[in-house]
């Protein structure tokens, strides 16, 4: 290659990298995973949901011999997280300036919020009865120490509208008890503190460093305190730190196997690391291109594409592999261009196979699915582009293979050869098994549950149920929403959501449920409220004179008096929240959903999801969701679709290869093997017991790919043995090469991994077994022998 | 609140005993001839506080009279109190209705009669009524002029303690607290609150003994119901 062809080559590879570096934002967006338009919205919220601030809490537990000592390190710890930069707030029982916040916001309210029902309750409890009986409860409470701070809202408030609001806001704590100031469980043993971080659960750097932070804070407090002390906590980011911890101590350990393994490889077949070089290449330059158009005219790619992509690669190698082993392989002079010329046809076919494979994924309603089919055929289409073009240019880089290449080679185009003389009933066994697999795989299941694919460790499991039982948390997974489109509707939505929850928990649906109503009424619901109020203009007599006959004096409560007459102030709204220092309390309940509003309502002990979903039925755009369960689902269709597009592709991929061969012998050679493995695959797994999954079925398709790949292959380098030895020593260098790449992740530790690694690495090696055992059943063309 | 020279009465501490005969003999000193017109000295608040220590622990029956002007009349309640020192003080109340109040440590704990449970640990009026108690029954002057600037006037047959709080969250709640007491001990507490109410606590019959554990127990237990009637506690 001319210098300059080279540093144009270089030039065009470097601003590609360039430009994927800059824009490259990888992330997994639910959405892309549902088909356009349908419940696009609700998996938006969902999204939007994986990342509201319950998910960002944590729940610290602390415990020491003594409960005043375990108080002073839960005091002391809360100090020194406040200080923190990943810490957006830390709560640790009852803050005084929060109680200041609550009466400066709802004080002036307060008869806004005395009822649900306004209409029917309000007039009982303003009844003479109701008065008289309010008014024994405050000289009650006036009788304890405590009523410094009665006496001082008592007579502008006799009716105990605040006490109301305060008791309302209270509801959430009643799970813990308050020793001086700070929370503590219902035993005493344990001293509890919440926090609040500031990235996502999801980032692992800022959550792996908080968690370190966490562990260094308590560490020194326990010295302080003389030992004897326990930490222990619960949040959605020790679950992600955890999953990205064992991943990753996973990902050296295989990527290690990996490395030495094809390092082995190439030194054994192809003399050195130069050729591995050479033939990464056209896989590499797919992925660049791909990438790079994926930025350009899509806008972003999800996650899941790229991994899907970067897979595909270990197609992609195959044809520069096949290449590079043929010209080396080559008796005479022969050049690298003569070569791929000759190859020219396999090549095109098995990338075309390839990208056809993946053809019905691209006229799916999945935006994920689309997005994988453009990637998988820019990417193939640059790999094969790259491996006529430039490839023949760079193969003088490769060393010379080492000669027992050319032993191996001869060996395996003997096994080739033997096969041929098999009898042809034995040849065709694999074949008759395949209608023998339909037993099992009828009864195959699939596992659709991702909370599956992560292993988390025994011990973290437990310690979040301890920590989950003692706070009693909020179950941050089951939903009710509603959308409307601006906050007042959204806030009304919010009422009535909340109207047939409430009933849902009197005949025992629900056990409870935490909502925006705590902090928040409609302004329709608050004037209600007033206009009661307003509607009795002998109100302040009667408190008065109730009150005087319980032994108040008479006149006390001039200050109600004065409030009832001066105007009113405004219903409190949402802007007035998200104003207020109280706006923290908010996050969890509103969520804007493009341009409409949700409102969540976290539902706990959704005993009877039916009944729920019938008393809701009749508000628009309200749904229960199960977070799990509606993630599942989607996943689930995913991978029935994935499945469906899988013989959606196969039969492409048939139509290519009648199109190609015009004779049912080569097209069975080429075909059946992709077949066979797949569904020899499925059945292996139901006779395991083994649930395949979403990433069971996405290696599939790879394997299958490859496998008509081989099929390719070897049809059409049949005629010529030296071609065919060549032919069988590329694939086997391709087979080790993706058991070596992809199937050691059937070692790790996660199923996610597992079930890719184990897919790929059995599905690969049958391919290549079953690949020349059809070749020779089906009888493409009498192989003649290495001396013809 | 027994003192000194009731604890000697009483054949109880020693210390007591000691101390009664001490101020036996400085009153038969001072009547004694030779001392014509020798004024009984009044007491030092060292000694005031020393004279309330228990070492042991202290029931009484009280009579509290609240003035809020909110009310037309007085608020009256009666109950019971239990000091375990060093800081564990339970507070009955059985009229007009029940209730309990229950300090131990830095806990401070109100419930009521429908079972509704307050912590009140942090709340400055509460918390000052009864350190105002534990730091009296355990005569821990530091702590005393730690909280409050004192003045003490009378004799030792009938002296009246005015403490007045430093700290300004206190100062802002409570005007003073004025204490009465004679040679039998304590008798009376009033807290004025900077808004004018006040709350008079008149600590009628007094016991000094030692609880024991299942007594403790009984009385500190915040799960247990609350007590029907003075008699179940076992006050005097």
């Amino acid at each position: 290659m001319s210098r300059a062809a080279a540093v144009c080559w270089i030039g065009v590879a470097l601003a590609l990298v360039a430009y994927c570096a800059l824009n490259l934002r990888v992330g997994t967006d639910l959405t892309r995973f549902i088909p356009d338009g349908e419940q696009s919205e609700l998996a938006r919220i969902s999204g939007q949901l994986a990342q509201s601030p319950f998910t960002r809490t944590m729940v610290l537990s602390i415990s020491a011999d003594a409960l005043p000592v375990a108080i002073d390190a839960a005091g002391r710890l809360a100090a020194a997280l406040r200080e923190s930069p990943d810490v957006e707030w830390v709560r640790s029982g009852v803050d005084e300036d929060q109680l200041r916040d609550v009466y400066d916001l709802y004080f002036p309210r307060r008869f806004y919020f005395l009822s649900d029902d306004p209409e029917r309750e309000i007039p009982v409890r303003l009844s003479e009865e109701g008065l008289r009986e309010q008014a024994r409860a405050l000289k009650a409470q006036l009788a304890s120490p405590a009523s410094s701070l009665l006496t001082r809202i008592a007579p502008a408030d006799p009716i105990s509208s605040f006490r109301t609001i305060v008791e309302r806001f209270r509801q959430r704590e009643r799970t813990l008890e308050l020793h001086a100031g700070q929370w503590v469980t219902p035993d005493g043993r344990h001293a509890i503190l919440l926090l609040s971080t500031r990235a996502s659960a999801f980032e692992s750097g800022p959550q792996a460093r908080l968690l370190e932070t966490i562990d260094a804070h308590f560490a020194r407090i326990a010295a302080e305190l003389g030992g004897g002390l326990e930490l222990e906590s619960n949040g959605a980011n020790r679950f992600a730190v955890a999953a990205e911890q064992s991943i990753k101590a996973d990902v050296y350990r295989i990527a290690a196997a990996s490395l030495l393994g094809v390092a082995a490889l190439f030194v054994v077949f192809l003399g050195g690391w130069r050729g591995f070089l050479v033939v990464s290449v056209p896989p590499l330059a797919g992925i660049l291109v791909a990438t790079s158009a994926g930025l350009a005219l899509l806008g972003g790619l999800d996650g899941l594409t790229m991994a899907f992509g970067a897979s595909l690669m270990g197609i992609a190698i195959d044809y520069s592999n096949h290449v590079l082993i043929h010209q080396r392989l080559a008796r005479g002079p022969v050049t690298p261009q003569e070569t791929v010329r000759r190859l020219r046809p396999s090549l095109t076919l098995g990338a075309a196979t390839t990208v056809a494979s993946f053809g019905g994924l691209a006229i799916t309603a999945f935006p994920a699915f689309r997005e994988m089919s453009f990637f998988a055929a820019v990417g193939v289409v640059t790999g094969l582009v790259v491996s006529l073009v430039l490839l023949p240019r760079l193969l003088g880089f490769a060393p010379e293979l080492p000669a027992r290449s050319s032993r191996v080679a001869a060996w395996l185009g003997g096994v080739l050869r033997a096969l041929e003389r098999a009898p042809r009933p034995l040849l065709w066994l694999p074949l008759m098994m395949l209608p023998l697999a339909a037993v099992p795989l009828a009864s195959l299941e699939w596992s659709d549950d991702m909370s599956k694919l992560t292993r988390f460790p025994g011990e973290l499991m437990d310690e979040a149920r301890r920590v989950r039982e003692r706070f009693a948390a909020v179950d941050s997974s089951q939903f009710a929403i509603g959308t409307a489109p601006d906050a007042q509707s959204a806030v009304e939505l919010n009422d009535r959501i909340h109207a047939l929850l409430r009933q849902s928990v009197a005949d025992g649906a629900l056990e409870g449920y935490s909502s925006l109503h705590r902090l928040l009424w409609s302004e329709q619901l608050q004037r209600r409220n007033r206009a009661v109020i307003d509607a009795d203009p002998d109100l302040y007599a009667r408190v008065d004179a109730a009150f005087a006959a319980e032994g108040f004096r008479p006149g006390a409560f001039a200050p109600f008096a004065e409030a009832l007459s001066e105007p009113p102030p405004p219903p409190l709204t949402l802007a007035d929240l998200r104003a207020s220092p109280l706006s923290d309390f908010l996050a969890p309940f509103v969520i804007p959903v493009g341009d409409r509003l949700a409102v969540v309502t976290y539902l706990n002990g959704l005993r009877d999801r039916s009944r729920v979903e019938q008393r809701l039925h009749g508000l628009d755009g309200v749904h229960v969701l199960d977070q799990r369960t509606f993630v599942n689902q989607i996943y689930t269709e995913f991978r029935a679709n994935t499945l469906e597009q899988m013989v959606v592709g196969a039969g492409l991929v048939l139509l290519l290869l009648v199109l190609r061969y015009r004779a049912w012998r080569p097209v069975a050679a080429a075909f059946l093997p992709s077949v066979a493995v797949a569904v020899l695959l499925l059945a292996g797994f139901a006779l395991a017991g083994v649930k395949p999954n979403l990433l069971h079925a996405m290696s599939l398709i790879m394997v299958m790919g490859m496998g008509v790949d081989y099929g390719v292959f070897l049809v059409d380098s049949a005629p010529d043995a030296e071609a065919a030895d060549a032919t069988m020593l590329s694939l086997l260098m391709s087979c080790l090469t993706t058991v070596f790449v992809f199937g050691t992740l059937a070692i790790s530790s996660q199923p996610s991994l597992r079930s890719i690694g184990v897919t790929t690495g059995l599905g690969i090696a049958l391919s290549y077994v079953l690949a020349p055992i059809m070749l020779a059943a089906v009888g493409v063309v009498r192989l003649p022998s290495r001396d013809a | 609140m027994k003192s000194a020279a009731a604890c000697a009465d009483s054949g109880r501490a020693d210390r007591g005993r000691g101390r009664a005969v001490a101020w036996l003999a400085a009153g038969l000193l001072a009547l004694a001839p030779g001392a014509p017109g020798a004024e009984p000295e009044p007491p030092t608040l060292a000694e005031l506080m020393r004279g309330m220590a228990s070492s042991q622990g202290v029931t009484t029956r009280f009579h509290e009279t609240k003035r809020i002007a909110l009310l037309a009349a007085p608020l009256e309640s009666r109950g019971v109190m239990y000091f375990a020192p060093p800081d564990r003080l339970a507070r009955f109340t059985f009229e007009p209705a029940r209730s309990s109040l229950v300090i131990d440590g830095d806990r401070l704990v109100f419930r009521e009669d429908d079972g509704e449970r307050y912590d009140l640990s942090t709340n400055p009026m509460a918390r000052a009524f009864v350190d105002n108690f534990i730091v009296l029954f355990n005569g821990d002057l530091e702590r005393l002029e730690a909280l409050y600037r004192t003045e003490l006037t009378g004799e030792r047959e009938g002296w009246t303690l005015r403490l007045e709080p430093r700290a300004a969250t206190l100062r802002a709640v409570i005007e003073d607290v004025t204490l009465r007491g004679d040679t039998g001990g304590i008798r009376e507490m009033t807290i004025r609150n900077v808004d004018g109410d006040a709350t008079d606590t008149q600590l009628e019959t007094t016991a000094q003994r030692a609880f024991s554990a299942a007594e403790l127990e009984r009385l500190f237990d915040e799960q247990r119901p609350l007590p029907d009637a003075l008699h179940a506690t076992g006050a005097p």
